[in-house]
């Protein structure tokens, strides 16, 4: 009943006061379905837990749904957790035949609130950007791993010398749990893991540092986004024209691409004229220094008919993605303009991908009638009157 | 055992050959297939891998294809694409050296079988004298990079393997991977970001030089082997970009200033020389002759930015070079002037049989692969003539081409088909100095690898063997910091009779 109440926090949690942050996790990416990404994905250690991160992360544009995941993994954590240390108890009284006896500990209640710790650390380390859903999902593997040991002394060893290195090179560090949870042979496990992390960094491109520590465990914060540019970017993608100005005048934002949000946001409710608007967007290129930012000037760009401009930006802000993904929202955007701009052929390159994801697969199949022919794109009235627009804009340079 | 075997090997083979679907009473289209790549008519090497293709329309779900030497020998492939068997492919070629294959295809659509005439490809008797490619792959990015990797790929199969990539060095930007003469014995690369060096591997080792010389005012960046080894010439240059907002461009990637000069790898000794460093003027792209006694080099008038952007035009030169005392002599020649022309050259090449330069030439500027309007051109040493190689030229932007030691073959990259994606095409150069239609660089399966890839092949170029580089040790070298400190001579910068003030 507990774990139940707590899956339901976490969902509350998450749904309503990270709702941004989820999204930015999904555009952060583009999951195929494909044997070519799982392959990729499983060439590097902890390649199967980053894996089933992005499978969940893909539906992450959904609140409810990024909010319902992250609640269940975080009561599975919990749950699993407190499976754990109910067996590792048991395990500490049993007689040498491996039999346990009731232990007095598992039936204390400070023992099970203990359990909620890690769920709870964990949950509180995903509401960092920059710590991705890949650990979470790797630690709730590694319990299901530890569940899954079978009884008896001969046959718990045989399976941790198993499950250390192939759980290592499946789901990266958390395997460490397993060392930690089993402190009968913790020095040879440790000793194990050790040799795995330096043996197995040689077959994988990164260095020694990153693997140790989990090649998807941690991004580095190079082009880093705030909280409160994802808000903006939400809220713009939403069209919540006036919770924006409403935000806005509550307090200023700090960055420049959400004042700039604030004010496409203006001139959408008319409250500013399309001259005002140019003058007072700030169309330098630090504004896109950050994923959210890029993506921010990505959408503007496009409201105002520059598809040139909102091709580049995102491509900036698909290149700007930590770990190196591409990004389906970023590719669905290279798609529209390259219809803009005429560039057909590049825009069915860009279908063909997206048509092995999940989320943008039902799109991509729409939208390549339109490639087929300029009159095709023409059909519909926003390609028409972009198209039209572009090729009677004069030629003009940004930076 | 043995007939419980031999048994279930046959029906096995009797259930492939049921599902093998075959072309059954095709009907005859009278034209040719429309296959990608498109390899109709093209001229190969003997030892190239396999030239796989597909049909081009996504509505074929099968293809059917025969492949008979004029010599003797054929081949088979039937499936989604035409994936032809390694070893036979190699022995085809063998066989047929000098001749030509015939290729018939049959593609099934609509649960009909259509047959087309039949194309040729030509083996060439010209061996292709190079083990493999390296190039960089990268995404047609802007200002921001993400993963990009310098790559070794065997011509002879689909083998690629990494040398380098980011990853290992994270957030560097590795690229310019120049090898002396296709040898891997000798190259040179640079890496940009917080550990920035120039890597310059000799005498089997790596030195790291620091990435910028605060007397030069800038880094080594377009490199050139001399080919005796020791020396390299270099081009620093202040490259700035600035975006279209309309038209069929997308970004003008161009210098502020550039200039170019010699590098002396035994003595850390940058060679700075006036003639190749002018004020008002934009040296760039070098390129040492085969036989080391010409610097060739592209130059032009700077511009002012960005209203006379496209004003740049870059003439070829050249000026003697002195391997002994390594120093430039005091006359420059201009090959092909921009003035005559009303256009730009750019990156030339010389082959290394010491026949042709071949160079880019585009409307203006020099970053040709951002031009649709760029083609690649042979300048005849011999004659001084210069022309265009049609055959291998698109209404995309080809660029970034190079030789392969015997200099009957060369590569460049394209960006015909989607306009934004470069690739790597190769051909071959005949007696008279023309291009053979090109065939774009094998895959096993093409037709989705170059749709699906999100990445541009940039600086590609011969290799005459594996390079066999230890990719783990050398993001250790660069994250390391240690770099070892380059001088400036500049008893020439004042030397030329030159009149403009450095």
């Amino acid at each position: 009943m507990a774990t139940i109440v707590f899956a339901a926090l976490a969902f509350c949690f998450w749904y309503f006061l990270y709702p941004h942050l989820m999204a930015w996790r999904e555009e952060s990416q583009l999951f195929l379905c494909n044997k070519e990404y799982l392959l990729e994905r499983l060439a590097v250690p902890g390649g199967l837990a980053q894996y089933i991160a992005e499978a969940l992360v893909q539906f992450f544009n959904n609140a409810r749904l990024g909010a319902l995941t992250y609640a269940l993994l975080l009561a599975l954590t919990q749950w699993l957790t407190w499976k754990a240390m109910q067996r590792t108890s048991a395990a500490d009284t049993s007689d040498k035949f491996g039999h346990s006896r009731q232990s007095a500990k598992t039936s204390k209640p400070w023992p099970f609130l203990l359990s909620f710790v890690p769920a709870i650390i964990l949950c509180w380390l995903a509401t960092n950007p920059y710590i991705p859903t890949t650990p979470l999902v790797a630690v709730v593997l590694v319990l299901v791993a530890m569940a899954l040991r079978p009884r008896g002394k001969k046959m718990q060893l045989a399976y941790t010398t198993l499950l250390i290195p192939i759980g290592y090179w499946l789901v990266g560090p958390a395997i460490l749990l397993v060392a930690l949870c089993n402190w009968r042979w913790a020095l040879p496990q440790w000793a194990l893991l050790a040799a795995c992390v330096v043996a197995f960094s040689r077959l994988a491109p990164f260095p020694l540092r990153q693997q140790a520590r989990g090649i998807d465990y941690y991004w580095q914060e190079e082009y880093k986004s705030t909280m409160e540019e994802m808000k903006y970017d939400r809220w713009m993608r939403m069209g919540k024209w006036g919770r924006i100005v409403d935000e806005a005048n509550k307090k200023t934002p700090d960055a420049q691409s959400s004042r700039n949000v604030v004010q496409i946001a203006l001139w959408n409710l008319k409250r500013l004229s399309s001259d005002d608007l140019f003058r007072s967007l700030d169309p330098t290129p630090i504004v896109m220094q950050s994923t959210a930012g890029a993506f921010i000037m990505s959408d503007i760009y496009l409201q105002l008919g520059y598809a040139n401009m909102s091709q580049r930006a995102a491509f900036e802000a698909m290149e700007s993605i930590p770990n190196h993904n591409k990004s389906g929202r970023a590719l669905k955007r290279l798609t529209e303009t390259a219809i803009i701009t005429g560039q057909l052929e590049l825009a069915r390159k860009y279908l063909s991908i997206l048509e092995e994801t999940i989320v943008l697969r039902k799109w991509a199949k729409e939208t390549r009638r339109l490639t087929e022919s300029s009159e095709a794109a023409n059909s519909i009235p926003f390609y028409h009157q972009m198209r039209q627009h572009f090729s009677e804009t004069d030629n003009f340079f940004f930076y | 055992m043995q007939k419980i075997l031999t048994y279930t090997a046959l029906v096995a083979m009797l259930c492939l050959m049921a599902c093998t679907q075959r072309p059954k009473s095709p009907s005859p289209t009278g034209k040719q297939p429309d296959i990608y790549p498109d390899y109709v008519g093209v001229t190969i090497p003997v030892g190239i891998a396999p030239l796989n293709f597909a049909m081009a329309d996504d509505n074929y779900d099968v293809i059917d294809v025969v492949v008979e030497g004029s010599e003797k020998g054929s081949i088979h492939a039937n499936g989604k694409y035409a994936d032809f068997d390694l070893d036979e492919w190699r022995q085809l070629l063998e066989d047929n050296k000098g001749g030509k294959l015939t290729i018939a295809v049959c593609a099934r659509r609509n649960g009909e079988w259509e047959q087309f005439l039949n194309f040729f490809i030509h083996v060439s008797p010209h061996p292709l004298g190079a083990w493999g490619l390296t190039y960089r792959k990268i995404p047609p990015s802007y200002k921001i990079y993400s993963k990009m990797g310098i790559y070794e790929r065997d011509l002879s199969s689909f083998d690629e393997h990494p040398l380098l990539v980011n990853t290992q060095a994270p957030g560097m930007c590795i690229n310019c991977h120049t090898a002396n003469r296709t040898q891997p014995t000798e190259y040179v690369f640079h890496v940009r970001g917080e550990h920035g060096a120039t890597v310059i591997h000799r005498n089997g080792k790596d030195e790291l030089l620091q990435a910028r010389n605060d007397s030069l005012g800038g880094s080594m960046v377009y490199p050139s082997w001399h080919p005796g080894g020791r020396y390299c010439a270099f081009s620093t240059n202040k490259t700035s970009q600035m975006f279209h907002n309309a038209g069929n461009k997308r970004v003008e990637v161009y210098d502020s200033s550039s200039d170019i000069f010699v590098y002396d790898t035994e003595k850390h000794e940058i060679l700075s020389d006036s003639i190749v460093m002018r004020k008002y003027w934009a040296e760039n792209c070098p390129a040492f002759s085969h036989d080391g006694k010409w610097l060739y080099f592209v130059t032009a008038k700077r511009q002012v930015y960005p209203t006379d952007y496209d004003k740049e035009r870059y003439s070829l030169c050249r000026v003697a070079f002195d391997e002994g005392s390594g120093t430039l002599s005091d006359q420059v020649d201009t090959l092909v002037n921009c003035e005559k022309t009303g256009k730009s050259a750019t990156w030339p090449r010389p082959s290394y049989d010491g026949k042709y330069i071949m160079y880019t030439q585009a409307d203006y500027g020099y970053f040709s692969i951002w031009h649709p309007e760029s083609d690649l051109w042979l300048y005849d040493l011999a004659t001084g003539e210069t022309h265009p190689l049609e055959k291998a030229n698109s209404q995309q932007a080809e660029s970034l081409h190079s030789w392969t030691a015997n200099s009957h073959w060369f590569l460049f990259t394209s960006r015909r088909g989607d306009g934004l994606y470069s690739k790597v095409y190769l051909a071959a150069i005949d007696n008279d100095g023309n291009a053979t239609k090109p065939f774009l660089l094998p895959q096993r399966n093409p037709k989705k690898y170059y749709t699906q890839t999100v990445y541009s092949f940039n600086t590609p170029d011969f290799t005459s063997r594996s390079v066999k580089a230890n990719g783990r040790k050398m993001g250790r070298n660069i994250e390391s910091d240690q770099r070892t400190n380059t001088t400036v001579n500049d008893k020439n910068l004042f030397k030329s009779n030159h009149q403009e003030e450095k």
